[in-house]
């Protein structure tokens, strides 16, 4: 069964994934993330899946 | 329902029952506009004449004549019978959007109705769906999007009738969401409504046969079907892109290959990201109010109930609905989004007034009921419900968009002091423009049908016409040569080489020459004004054809 937790795992870790990989994208294209407002509104997306899914973590063995 | 509900509740529907009879006098309208209406439509048009003939649409475009469609062939498919009836004719496939829409609308307020049992409620959120001001102006068009959409929502519906019963009215407000049963404990799956999941997956066949943009509802279902019993979804997710692909490989093998270049490659696209992010913030601006009611619905299902399919639709369309910023999309692409966001919206709304929560017991719950005994008293969910039903009343107000050209409707817009803000003196339309945004939804005019014939007569002489709207050339009864975007998007794409339609303008092969935009590759461009010359500008639904004919004296 998928759970609430499951869930919860795998936003923080697509989250994680952009957090972490769009910066090393952007080092490795020499981009710069400062100023550019769709990288930043991607990076708090990604901040934001982390924030939902450590809230869903709690739920433990709920069904989703 | 408190007295304060009913009236806001009236005053919604009274705004939804306006919009729609304004959606309804439009279409019918527009259907009998004998020339293309949105770019495009023609061409469609053609597509469905070649597929009544047996043919293909799906050609090599280098060579003449020069034209290929980039849409798969269900809509078209479906209009054979008209052509055979009727021949090349605008208004069956106008209608055709115009119905699907109707069925979305209905299969919408289904979806409301079973899950709350609240019909008033049920037929808000399927009215709320045809308001929008991008589905008025985008469905009731010779295109194929609204029937995908169609598909699109029929096949949610159906998977939102696969696992369980839906909970009445009569269930306690502080219940657990449904258990599992023991077998889906152990990693199983649950009990599954085997015609459901098969009406679920021929919809949702037709859907991706209709457009290439339904591949994120399919997504969202087997995303849904997965959650809910995963073995079982992978099997079917197998058996159905088995089949899929299969279909897909037997038309890329009877068409030498030219499916894949003009439905995949073609549609590869320069993305524009200032395209999206406008889009998305009119979007926001017209369709806010349902969108909060859609996220809040979206927050109680994640932490209190169980995923819906509505709500994984929901986020897929979300994230499909980016694609809008490709060159060559538009607002259309929001349907989908549209249309799951009205099924949220109306199920918020719906259990609202029901009073039929399912609250799991968890950390969440918990201090919300710490917080109600520590404040003693409950929730005021009178007065939530009456602020979200005015939620419908604010989208209503936001969305607004009228032909003011209409005896009934100028009355009214006259009394509400309401004027035109668009390029069309008798039209307003609350949504602005931004790129990407398709300037449409007035009422053709009896000039403008008066000029579309004036531009018809410049071509009847002519052997070989080359128009970016091919309704002239139907209309003449012309072959149809070229289809502009789709050259230019395989020009740019460096899968065409036009060097044989650039030869063909530059030795005057045809007798006129009609252009819109320009739509076609920058080579074809060029080649066109100088081995021709504008002899007349002719408006027309807020464009200006240019009619050319050849240059005298030109020699390449």
């Amino acid at each position: 069964m998928i759970t609430k937790r499951h869930f919860g795992l795998v936003l923080m870790f697509v989250g994680a994934l952009g957090l972490i990989g769009l910066p090393l994208f952007d080092v490795v294209r020499h981009h710069a993330i400062a100023g550019n407002k769709y990288q930043l509104a991607i990076l708090i997306g990604c901040a934001l899946l982390i924030g939902v899914g450590a809230t869903l973590l709690p739920l433990g063995e709920q069904p989703l | 329902m408190k007295p304060l509900t009913r009236i806001i509740l009236g005053a919604a529907l009274i705004l939804m029952v306006a919009h729609a009879i304004i959606y309804v006098v439009f279409a019918i309208n527009l259907a009998q506009f004998p020339f293309d209406y949105d770019q495009g439509e023609g061409f469609e048009l053609h597509d469905t004449v070649l597929l009544s003939e047996g043919q293909w649409p799906y050609r090599d475009n280098a060579v003449y004549p020069f034209y290929a469609s980039n849409y798969p062939p269900l809509y078209h498919v479906l209009l054979i019978p008209f052509v055979w009836l009727f021949g090349p004719q605008y208004w069956y496939g106008r209608l055709a959007g115009f119905a699907a829409t109707l069925i979305t609308a209905a299969a919408i307020g289904y979806a409301v109705q079973r899950a709350t049992r609240q019909r008033v409620i049920a037929a808000l959120a399927g009215l709320a769906f045809l308001a929008s001001n991008y589905v008025y102006h985008t469905s009731p068009l010779f295109r194929q999007h609204a029937t995908m959409v169609m598909f699109e929502t029929l096949a949610i519906v159906a998977a939102g009738l696969m696992f369980g019963r839906v909970r009445g009215p009569d269930e306690a407000r502080f219940t657990s969401p449904p258990s599992p049963s023991p077998s889906s404990r152990r990693g199983g799956s649950e009990p599954l409504d085997r015609r459901a999941l098969i009406i679920a997956l021929i919809a949702l066949m037709a859907a991706g046969f209709t457009k290439q943009l339904a591949v994120a509802t399919v997504g969202a279902f087997f995303a849904y079907f997965f959650v809910r019993a995963p073995r079982r979804a992978l099997g079917y997710a197998i058996g159905f892109a088995v089949v899929a692909g299969l279909i897909f490989l037997a038309i890329n093998v009877s068409t030498g290959g030219q499916w894949w270049l003009n439905i995949i490659t073609a549609n590869v696209n320069l993305y524009i990201p200032s395209q999206f992010t406008d889009l998305a913030q009119q979007f926001v601006g017209l369709h806010g109010a349902l969108l909060i009611l859609a996220g809040l619905y979206t927050l109680y299902e994640l932490y209190f109930a169980r995923l819906s399919i509505y709500t994984i639709w929901f986020a897929f369309a979300a994230i499909d609905a980016v694609l809008a910023g490709k060159w060559g999309a538009g607002d259309s692409y929001f349907t989908t989004l549209i249309a799951a966001m009205c099924i949220l919206a109306g199920l918020f709304v719906g259990h609202l007034v029901a009073r039929d929560w399912t609250i799991a017991n968890n950390y969440w719950s918990r201090a919300f009921t710490r917080l109600e005994s520590r404040a003693r008293r409950s929730l005021p969910i009178g007065l939530i419900t009456a602020a979200a039903m005015l939620m419908f009343v604010f989208y209503g107000l936001a969305v607004v968009h009228v032909p003011l050209n209409v005896p009934v409707f100028k009355t009214v817009t006259d009394v509400l002091h309401i004027q035109s803000n668009t390029k069309f003196p008798a039209f307003y339309d609350s949504a602005g423009w931004v790129a990407g945004y398709a300037l449409l939804g007035q009422l053709p005019t009896a000039e403008d049908t008066a000029n579309g014939w004036q531009i018809t007569e410049a071509l009847r002489g002519s052997r070989l016409v080359l128009s970016e709207d091919s309704a002239f050339a139907l209309q003449a009864g012309k072959a149809i040569i070229g289809n502009p975007t789709q050259l230019k998007n395989l020009y740019e794409n460096q899968h065409l080489d036009p060097s044989a339609l650039v030869a063909m303008i530059r030795t005057q092969q045809f007798g006129v020459v009609i252009f819109r935009a320009p739509f076609y590759p920058q080579p074809v461009i060029e080649a066109v004004y100088a081995a021709y010359q504008v002899t007349a500008t002719i408006p027309m639904n807020g464009n200006t054809y240019q009619i050319m004919t050849p240059r005298p004296g030109y020699v390449f």
